[in-house]
């Protein structure tokens, strides 16, 4: 009992230095920010998120959120391209924008005293493009080489195949996507750019070295200006429940094939994700875990293998991913159906399963070391309408779950019969 | 489905590790040489003030072993490491790949010892690295576990477990691990580019190794090459995060400090020859898939911190000559990237793209002149200080956490015989004006130092003979 006693006090201290709680602010403006202020490290990690992403793509629109991305740091009304990149070369080169299903992210790390040049930058980038139809041309074609370029990878044709089978309606084929690219006109850009970049669609996610109340009255002189916005597809698209293939196999490995065995999560809580990690950890962890042992240590199928979810647009899926030389495709499978089954009939023990907690508790610290991890997890959380919680609440919901909870998840979700890709 | 693209990243960031080789010695069919011992720039014991409230202790104990440890007293989380001076430069080719396979099998437990899974119940993550010339072993625990879990790493490093059984299972899955490194075009174009730079070098089979010097390695050759380079003379402790110095250095003296020196073998790299200046080879592609790749220094050479300077000014970062002309300038595509991979005494410098195959001229013209460009001294004092800066904020960001500052200091004591803090590291840096930079660049960047590999499309017919011939040689 004191011993429990000793490691609880210890959890704390250890987690009460890396971060208090998140501390989430509205502008008056509708922008979202949210803050976590850290002692472990002199960087800052920004992640600035728009609510939209591929999923609000209209027919003819599929594939084109993406060119926003690619526009987006080619030019200000004030900055140049040139200044632009060499601003972003010296902060330190850690800065990307991408585009999800669910949002359009900046992202970047920087050290502490650069964070106002880095806002400053941000805000630029994001709300006064240039547009200019001479880098309409340039991206759209770079935007059709990468999906070209996809097609000499394994991986690529295995994440095109996850996406036709499990979210049907969101996905379209890479020519539909290339001839809508090429169809893209310049005031297309700038409606989808008027109608996603706005205050009240966006949030700002800080993490690190910061003093909250500077940081907060900083990103309000520089973000607090910004006008309502028109509007915001507020309506989030559903998704026909399409009945899942029991198999689906194409080509595109070249020495290994790669396979994926998965399921839709339909009727999941978000909030219970810590129930994902921890079966995760339960099958895969640090050179361990069922299906490592399993697969790896006792057949010698895969040099690795691992469990994925994804919360990000419904019905959520999870699923187990690994690679192999083809010669072991049905043994992959099997093998993979009979570890996950048998988690119906032999339940973790606690022994397992309080492994499992202390290599989560463990990934989830070092992950508090970098700042931007922290900052994308409370952003997409408060994008997603959710608590953004911290470290130490994380880690006490973990801790917390017992193996009766897994058993019903795993009896609530776990289908008669797996969905299963393969890419030979 | 985010994670499938970052596998792809992944398979091409851990092919890095595999660029390089050449080495070794041919002459014999010995397994282990010997070697002579070559000494520190600094004495055997001292400590540095770092920035950021971190510090270092560095300490040889008397049978050779040296021990590293970076206080920094606001991580929330402890890092161990074991690393050895032995990896795929280290090898005879009849056993390419064997300081991996060792690598995998040390992990391997019977019961009554599991130091593995004492690690993983401590929610540990273990894991091991073997490069060109280091092999390190390493986990990442919360600061209360991290004396049982040096413990344990040492128990795992120093007394092998494995069996017959254990290595017949384990050589199925370097196997696999092998069949990984070749399922991608962007791996096939690097690892033909370290082919032809080294093409005399056994270890043109990539640190992995190749299917036939896998299939022949046997225990006994696994124990003797653990007995020859598992020595303390061979090893550097690292110990990083929320520890405290003088117990972490008591705890290594007591851990390592009873070993007996042994002579460490020695190793002689010859010098590399590239094969050919230019190569185009047709495979069932879609895209076309360039790569330059020049000579370079190594860690341990004059001109290696001239060499990161042109690396930022030429390849690496949003800011650099080539992102700006290919990406920016002529959008030719958004899949550039830079490599710049170092060994000791010699490193190959890189920019590999995919492209429409009808802009693959057009690509390596702008290449060509950007190098050019550099040596005939087309950049300004400006641009110079822009990449220094850049370069000083990356190595700001990079080596925050402890797991990449002791990789850091690592290398710089394997490699450079010294531990340099960020502070030294940059006033290297300051001190290299634009001048040293063009005479850097024209020693180097030499057409007799470059090659160019390109992967083209093969007609369509050709798809499945080739598809054919490589499940049937594995090769392409």
């Amino acid at each position: 009992m004191i011993k429990k006693l000793l490691i609880i006090i210890i959890t704390i201290f250890t987690f009460s230095q890396a971060g208090a709680e998140p501390v989430i602010k509205v502008l008056k403006n509708g922008i979202r920010v949210v803050l976590y202020e850290t002692r472990t490290t002199n960087l800052v990690g920004v992640s600035i998120l728009f609510s939209g992403g591929t999923r609000f793509e209209k027919k003819e629109e599929k594939g084109v959120f993406r060119l926003l991305e690619l526009m987006l740091p080619r030019g200000t009304e004030t900055r140049t391209e040139e200044m632009i990149t060499e601003q972003i070369s010296l902060l330190g080169d850690s800065f990307s924008i991408s585009t999800t299903g669910e949002f359009w992210s900046l992202e970047a790390t920087v050290v502490n005293d650069n964070l106002k040049d880095l806002l400053d930058l941000s805000k630029d980038i994001l709300f006064d493009p240039a547009f200019s139809e001479v880098n309409l041309s340039k991206v759209k074609k770079m935007a059709i080489q990468t999906i070209k370029a996809s097609e000499d990878s394994p991986w690529s044709h295995m994440s095109e195949l996850y996406r036709a089978v499990f979210y049907p309606q969101f996905y379209a084929e890479k020519d539909t996507r290339i001839t809508n690219i090429r169809n893209t006109k310049k005031s297309t850009i700038m409606r989808i750019h008027s109608e996603y970049f706005t205050p009240e669609n966006m949030i700002i996610a800080i993490a690190g070295d910061i003093d909250q109340q500077g940081t907060i009255d900083l990103i309000d002189q520089i973000f607090g200006t910004l006008h309502h916005g028109v509007s915001s597809r507020q309506t989030e698209p559903k998704q026909q429940d399409t009945p899942l293939p029991l198999y689906r196999a194409q080509g595109g490995g070249i020495t290994q094939a790669g396979i994926l065995i998965g399921t839709r999560l339909k009727g999941f809580n978000r909030r219970d994700e810590h129930l994902l990690m921890l079966l995760g950890a339960v099958l895969d962890n640090s050179l361990g875990g069922r299906l490592y042992e399993e697969m790896r240590e006792e057949k010698g199928l895969v040099y690795s293998i691992s469990t994925h979810y994804s919360l990000s647009v419904k019905p959520y899926t999870w699923f187990i991913f690994s690679t192999s030389r083809k010669k072991n495709i049905k043994s992959v499978i099997d093998t993979t159906e009979d570890v996950i089954k048998e988690l119906k009939r032999k339940p973790a023990t606690d022994a397992e399963l309080e492994l499992a907690k202390e290599y989560l508790k463990t990934s989830l610290a070092i992950s508090y070391l970098t700042p931007l991890t922290v900052a994308n997890y409370n952003g997409v959380q408060l994008l997603r309408d959710e608590v953004p919680e911290s470290l130490l609440e994380r880690t006490i919901e973990i801790d917390s779950v017992s193996p009766q909870e897994l058993d019903l998840f795993i009896n609530k979700y776990f289908p008669k019969q797996w969905t299963k890709l393969v890419i030979r | 489905m985010n994670i499938l693209k970052k596998i792809t990243i992944l398979l091409l960031i851990s092919s890095i590790f595999f660029v390089g080789c050449r080495s070794l010695e041919k002459e014999t069919d010995s397994l282990i040489p010997h070697r002579t011992k070559v000494p520190l720039l600094r004495p055997n014991e001292y400590s540095i003030g770092m920035e950021n409230g971190n510090s270092i202790l560095f300490k040889e104990l008397p049978n050779g072993l040296k021990v590293i440890v970076i206080e920094m007293p606001f991580s929330t989380i402890a890092y161990g490491m074991i690393s050895f001076k032995v990896g795929g430069r280290y090898e005879p080719e009849s056993h390419a790949g064997i300081s991996h396979f060792l690598e995998h099998m040390l992990f391997k437990e019977k019961e009554g010892s599991e130091p593995v899974s004492e690690i993983r119940r401590m929610g540990g993550n273990v894991n091991a690295l073997t490069d060109y010339e280091l092999t390190t072993y390493y986990f990442t625990v919360l600061p209360e576990h991290f004396e049982e879990s040096m413990t344990a790493l040492s128990n795992i490093v120093l007394e092998p477990k494995f069996d017959s059984k254990d290595l017949a299972n384990e050589r199925e899955v370097v196997l696999e691990e092998l069949a990984r490194g070749k399922n991608d075009p962007r791996t096939l174009v690097l690892s033909s580019l370290v082919k032809e730079v080294f093409p005399s070098s056994p270890l043109t089979n990539l640190v992995i190794g190749n299917e036939q010097s896998i299939r022949r390695i046997t225990l006994a050759d696994l124990y003797a090459f653990h007995k020859a380079y598992y020595i303390p003379g061979n090893m550097i402790v690292v110990c990083a995060g929320a520890i405290d110095a003088k117990p972490a250095i008591r705890l290594v003296e007591s851990l390592f400090g009873n070993l007996m020196p042994l002579p460490i073998p020695d190793i002689s790299f010859e010098d590399p020859e590239i094969a050919v200046s230019n190569l185009t080879k047709e495979i069932p592609v879609n895209q076309a898939f360039h790569i330059t790749g020049i000579l370079v220094p190594g860690k341990a050479e004059e001109d290696y911190y001239e060499m990161m300077l042109l690396d930022v000014l030429l390849g690496s970062g949003i800011n650099s000559r080539l992102h700006k002309r290919i990406v920016i300038d002529e959008g030719l595509t958004e899949e550039i990237y830079p490599y710049h991979y170092s060994l000791s005494d010699t490193g190959i410098w890189a920019i590999m793209l995919s492209v429409e195959p009808e802009d693959t001229e057009r690509a390596r013209k702008i290449i060509d002149e950007e190098i050019k460009g550099i040596k005939d001294g087309l950049f300004s004092d400006y641009d110079l200080s822009i990449a220094k800066q850049a370069l000083k904020s990356r190595l700001l960001i990079t080596l925050d956490r402890p797991m990449e500052l002791a990789h850091f200091e690592l290398e710089s004591l394997a490699f450079r015989r010294d531990i340099l803090t960020l502070q030294e590291h940059t006033e290297k840096l300051e001190a290299i004006s634009r001048h040293d930079i063009i005479l850097a660049a024209r020693r180097h960047l030499t057409a007799d130092n470059t090659i160019t590999i390109s992967l083209k499309p093969a007609p369509v017919p050709n798809r499945w003979f080739l598809i054919l011939k490589l499940l049937l040689t594995g090769e392409l």
